[in-house]
């Protein structure tokens, strides 16, 4: 293997302004997680506890191994959204348990009841894509008042998918766990309902489809919610419950013993740390994204023993490719040095076949303003040479990771397996932007256009309205390019500190190792 | 020479004997075969008991030892024993086997020291309270028991019989008057063959916990000039009276009023030798040896000098009644600073066969003052892990004001309960290590890796009783931290501790059967319970005792009897079951986990 060399200069001006810059992203990436595991806050938490309960992080902590990590995924989803809360109300994410790797959902039960909002229709639906792609058992720990009501449209006819989720893992042998805490009611009674294995805690759980006030509404049938739907009764009486849980921890012990039984096979071998300081990657990704920087010193900072063994080094040199390590699991990395031209999305497309006949995984770093413009390229067939890169991204079938460690723009976004392509993971840096193309390009284009018109009816140009204009727009595009506004909107699976993208790295293939990794030799016809 | 014995007193004669040019022959029993006398001296045979005479000179034939020095317990002091060394042609390193035999029974002592003019404790007459019951045949305080009223007598006699009986296959028992305040004051006699006796100063062993010995010191603070002149002569008196040969310790209560009375004569080599050894600059056990050879102590006065104390380091619980405690020596540290003579090492299994004394530590200083300091330094130092220790109990005594100032008398006892307060200190400094044991979950991946961080991960440590939650990611504090089986021992000059990882999940299953387990290393003593017999929660299924202590194990919950596993006279450990119930109906309603068998009896 090729051991890389690092190219950063410490004591330089673009260092460190980066250093400071990302230093500060970090810092507030952390407040902004940090808000997000307050649950419902101080009062409604106290109030949580007060009951004796265990605070849903609490549960996620006791039912996780010892030790274990903890990926959790898109931490900050309707993060800053109308209407909703850091984390959409739903806490997601990989770790182990009983020495296997899960996807463990557990209800927010501090806020709003543990009632689902949009956004956290979108993250349970990406923790259900999670689970199944990658084969995970799911655990829930469950919680919830149901449906936000109030916001019942946009909820209730893509909801009714995540019950479907669930028998189709368990059509394909991944099993769901569902351990009731409190009330699953209605459509929620359809969690446990549909689940392969349900615990349930005594004089906690409360599942029915409808609540005493309903039944007696719709029969005039007088009950209570312990007789009608407690965890004793679905435990003797319905057989809904699996397991009669004595209390909270108990559950957990269950759902842990329950796991044990599934089969693994995790590996374990030491493996070699980078040659270089994670930390330097903050002194490294550019604060200003206009600056570009050697993806090299990236990957030399996320690769076992800093080695890669590069792939067409002298040719299409915008894109960089080449395989390494990662924990051990082996990588084909693909990351961007500069636009894509015809000769590097020719290469990457031959890259990703070069994988998929070998089965290994796919790590994307992304950090691209599009394809190159220009007469020369399209006539040197920028397009035919993209489509070629887009075909071989759509159509691969080994796990794909993607960290998008600087711009998104355009078209690149899509040959660098965006959200759209299906990546297994997709995570951010705080310095990340995204968007068709950049703020100050759009509302240029779109200044050209009015112009254009203008010109065209004659109209007079008031330059001071159009600056305006421009301004506005390319505000509106600023923002919305935001890290912070793409995390919310589960464009991204969360954003990281940089100098932890290894560990994600190492998680996230570690999860996807689940599933066989097989790649595929059959594509969509490519345009030579 | 054949040395009849184990532990430390084997290690510690076949020293002086290497030093003189005699070869050591070891004996041990087949399960003591890997304890460091048996490699500790020149050859081993196997024994069938270090208690059984004739296997003992058998080996002393088969090796071809001319000698037989028998240390101190087991067969020390059994006037048969030495008898057949005699007759075997063999020369048993002690007095003769008509003065043992003299002295062995305390009520035949008294009278011998009447008759040599030494005063002895005024005999119990009718009606005058405290009274001491004590085994005529005993010693070391078993069967002890101290009457203050005439309504407990006829109990307490009945009980100390039973105990003798048990003991030393002898029920006679001696009451008398017991002194109150009085100080254990012992003198170190030598007799030679020629007729000679010297003394050797005295030992100050008021320090006691259930009437043995934890602490020696000489001089003893409270003899004067003049009581030293008149004890030191009393025991030389004695001695002469009955013709004693070799080494001997007569023993004395000190009362408050000057008064002296004696007590025992002790026919063997003391375990508090060394103490004695530290001031007189002597080597007792080379003295034994040359007199045992013929030499006289003709013109031998040895002088003392300075201030020697010693302590006995035990294998037990003084918070819970000094109890025995079982287990692997995982961690053996002595100090480097006094002498050391101990008969354990690193990896030693501390059982409940033998003594469960590890080790002495004796300091020697100009004046008591210095020695005590140093002394409290050597126990501060010493780690021992893997049992509990006394450990932290002689160094309260040692700092304690009325041991400092001379105060401790035979009925004095340090209020003691384990010092808690650095628990936590401890906890912290063993939850690193703890979570390094928790394995990673990915290679190169930091255990407990969070993304998104809710709170610090928390590790349940116990230590005793307690349950401490501790941050795992702390800086470890400043601490000695030993592998010990499963937990840690931590250790500091302030404090040690064991701490053990304490399980999240417990097991909250529903029993429908008990069983009742020992809760400590014993001896079945009675088996209460019948199979198929109907017990209530409360009722005793088995009396074991351990370390001169009866216990009572009883059932936690209703039932029948459905398994006994145990017969009087077996020797159980820690956790060995001994009896299970059956529930009698179903528990399946409303039994609430608590029909456990518990550890009753203290």
């Amino acid at each position: 293997m090729q051991v890389l060399r690092s190219t950063v200069d410490r004591e330089s001006e673009q260092y460190r302004t980066n250093h400071t810059w990302n230093s500060a992203a970090v810092a507030r990436l952390r407040e902004e997680l940090r808000a997000s595991t307050l649950g419902g806050g101080q009062k409604y938490t106290a109030r949580h506890k007060q009951r004796g309960r265990l605070l849903p992080r609490e549960r996620v902590e006791l039912l996780l191994d010892e030790g274990s990590y903890f990926l959790e995924i898109a931490p900050l989803a309707g993060n800053g959204m109308e209407g909703e809360s850091a984390g959409a109300g739903v806490i997601g994410g990989i770790g182990l348990v009983s020495g296997r790797e899960c996807l463990i959902i557990a209800n927010e039960a501090t806020l709003k009841g543990g009632a689902t909002s949009e956004a956290g229709l979108w993250k349970n639906a990406r923790l259900a894509e999670i689970a199944l792609e990658n084969e995970l058992p799911v655990v829930m720990l469950v919680e919830s008042a149901g449906a936000d009501l109030p916001v019942q449209s946009k909820i209730f006819v893509p909801g009714g998918r995540g019950f479907r989720e669930i028998t189709r893992r368990s059509r394909k042998r991944i099993p769901t766990i569902s351990v009731v805490f409190g009330s699953s009611t209605a459509g929620g009674a359809y969690l446990p309902g549909m689940s392969d294995y349900v615990v349930m805690v005594k004089r906690q759980a409360q599942v029915f489809l409808a609540g005493p006030p309903l039944v007696k509404m719709a029969t005039g049938e007088v009950s209570d919610e312990e007789s009608l739907g407690g965890a004793e009764m679905h435990s003797r009486v319905s057989g809904l419950s699996d397991y009669l849980a004595e209390d909270e921890t108990d559950a957990i012990r269950i759902a842990r013993e329950i796991v044990e039984h599934f089969r693994h096979g995790r590996r374990h071998e030491a493996v070699a740390e980078p040659l270089f300081d994670a930390d330097e990657l903050l002194g490294i990704a550019a604060a200003d994204l206009r600056v570009p920087f050697e993806i090299r010193d990236v990957i030399a900072r996320i690769a076992d023993a800093s080695e890669f063994d590069e792939f067409k080094r002298e040719y299409g040199q915008t894109l960089v490719t080449g395989w390494a390590r990662v924990h051990g699991f082996p990588v084909g990395v693909l990351g961007n040095n500069g636009v894509l031209m015809p000769e590097s999305s020719a290469k990457g497309a031959q890259f990703i076949q070069l994988c998929n006949q070998q089965n290994i995984p796919l790590l994307f770093l992304q950090n691209i303003t599009g394809f190159m413009v220009g007469r020369a390229y399209e006539e040197a067939g920028i397009i035919r040479h993209g489509a070629k890169l887009i075909n071989a991204v759509s159509n691969s079938t080994v796990p794909a990771i993607t960290v998008m460690v600087g711009g998104s723009f355009g078209a690149g976004n899509y040959a660098m397996c965006g959200r759209a392509y299906a990546p297994r993971f997709l995570f951010t840096w705080p310095n990340h932007r995204i968007a068709v193309m950049g703020g100050p390009q759009l509302a240029g284009v779109m200044d050209i256009i009015k112009r254009d018109a203008m010109t065209k009816a004659q109209v007079p140009i008031d330059e001071g309205q159009l600056a305006a204009a421009r301004q506005m727009l390319e505000d509106q595009i600023n923002r919305e390019s935001d890290c912070y506004f793409a995390t919310a909107r589960l464009w991204d699976d969360g954003i990281i500190d940089p100098r932890d993208t290894r560990t994600v790295l190492g998680i996230a293939l570690s999860a996807v190792h689940n599933a066989p990794v097989e790649g595929t030799m059959e594509w969509g016809v490519f345009r030579h | 020479m054949l040395v009849a014995n184990r532990g430390e007193i084997a290690l510690r004669i076949a020293r002086t004997a290497r030093a003189l040019g005699i070869a050591t022959v070891a004996v041990y029993e087949a399960d003591d075969a890997r304890s460091p006398h048996v490699r500790g001296l020149d050859l081993a045979l196997p024994v069938r008991s270090y208690l059984d005479a004739a296997s003992i000179v058998e080996a002393a034939r088969l090796s071809g030892a001319d000698a037989v020095h028998p240390g101190y317990g087991f067969l020390a002091e059994n006037a048969d024993f030495a008898e057949a060394c005699e007759s075997a042609g063999l020369v048993f390193v002690g007095p003769a086997a008509s003065v043992i035999r003299a002295m062995g029974m305390k009520d035949a002592a008294r009278e011998a020291a009447v008759k040599a003019g030494v005063a002895v404790v005024p005999a119990y007459t009718s009606g005058e309270f405290p009274v001491l019951i004590k085994a005529a045949a005993g010693g070391g305080g078993r069967g002890m028991r101290i009457v203050r009223s005439a309504g407990e007598l006829d109990g307490a006699v009945e009980a100390a019989r039973g105990e003798a009986e048990r003991a030393f296959g002898n029920g006679t028992l001696l009451l008398e008057r017991f002194v109150e305040g009085a100080r254990h004051i012992e003198v170190q006699i030598f007799g030679d063959q020629q007729g000679n006796v010297i003394h050797l100063y005295e030992r100050d062993c008021s320090v006691q916990r259930r009437h043995q010995k934890v602490i020696e010191e000489s001089p003893s603070p409270a003899v004067t000039p003049q009581v030293r002149e008149r004890i030191c002569s009393a025991a030389v008196a004695l001695g002469q009276a009955i013709g004693y040969t070799n080494a001997g310790t007569v023993e004395f209560l000190l009362a408050p009023s000057g008064e002296f009375y004696f007590i025992e004569m002790n026919t063997r080599i003391q375990v508090e030798h060394p103490v004695t050894e530290l001031v007189s600059g002597l080597d007792l056990i080379r003295l034994q040896i040359e007199v045992a050879e013929g030499r006289s102590l003709e013109g031998l006065k040895p002088a003392a000098a300075g201030h020697a104390i010693e302590a006995r380091l035990y294998a037990e619980d003084p918070a819970k009644g000094f109890m025995p405690s079982a287990g692997t020596l995982h961690v053996w540290r002595p100090p480097a600073t006094v002498r050391v003579d101990a008969g354990v090492e690193e990896g030693s299994e501390i059982g409940v066969r033998y003594d469960p004394m590890l080790a002495k530590f004796t300091a020697w200083a100009r004046d008591r003052e210095s020695a005590v300091r140093k002394l409290v330094h050597a126990l501060r130092s010493t780690v021992a892990a893997g049992v509990e220790t006394n450990r932290e109990y002689l160094i309260r005594v040692l700092e304690s004001e009325d041991f400092r100032d001379g105060r401790a008398h035979t009925g004095w006892a340090l209020d003691y309960g384990r010092d808690d307060s650095r628990d936590e200190l401890m906890a912290r400094a063993a939850a690193p290590h703890f979570a390094q044991r928790v394995s990673q979950p990915l290679p190169g991946v930091a255990r407990y890796w969070r993304n998104n961080p809710f709170q610090d991960p928390v590790m349940a440590l116990g230590i005793g009783d307690r349950v401490l939650e501790i941050p795992v990611n702390v800086a470890s504090t400043h601490m000695g931290v030993y592998e010990c089986g499963p937990g840690l021992y931590v250790h500091s000059i302030d404090g040690a501790a064991l701490v053990a990882r304490v399980e999240r999940f417990k097991q909250t299953a529903v029993p429908t059967h008990g069983t009742a387990s020992s809760p400590m290393p014993g001896l079945v003593l009675r088996v209460l319970a019948g199979l198929g017999q109907a017990v209530k929660a409360g009722d005793a299924l088995v009396v074991l005792e351990a370390m001169k202590m009866e216990q009572t194990i009883k059932t936690a919950i209703d039932g029948r009897v459905s398994a006994v596993r145990v017969k009087p006279g077996d020797v159980v450990s820690p956790g060995q079951t001994l009896v299970e119930v059956d529930a009698e109906n179903d528990a399946g309603e409303g039994a609430d986990g608590h029909a456990r068998g518990t550890k009753n009896g203290e």
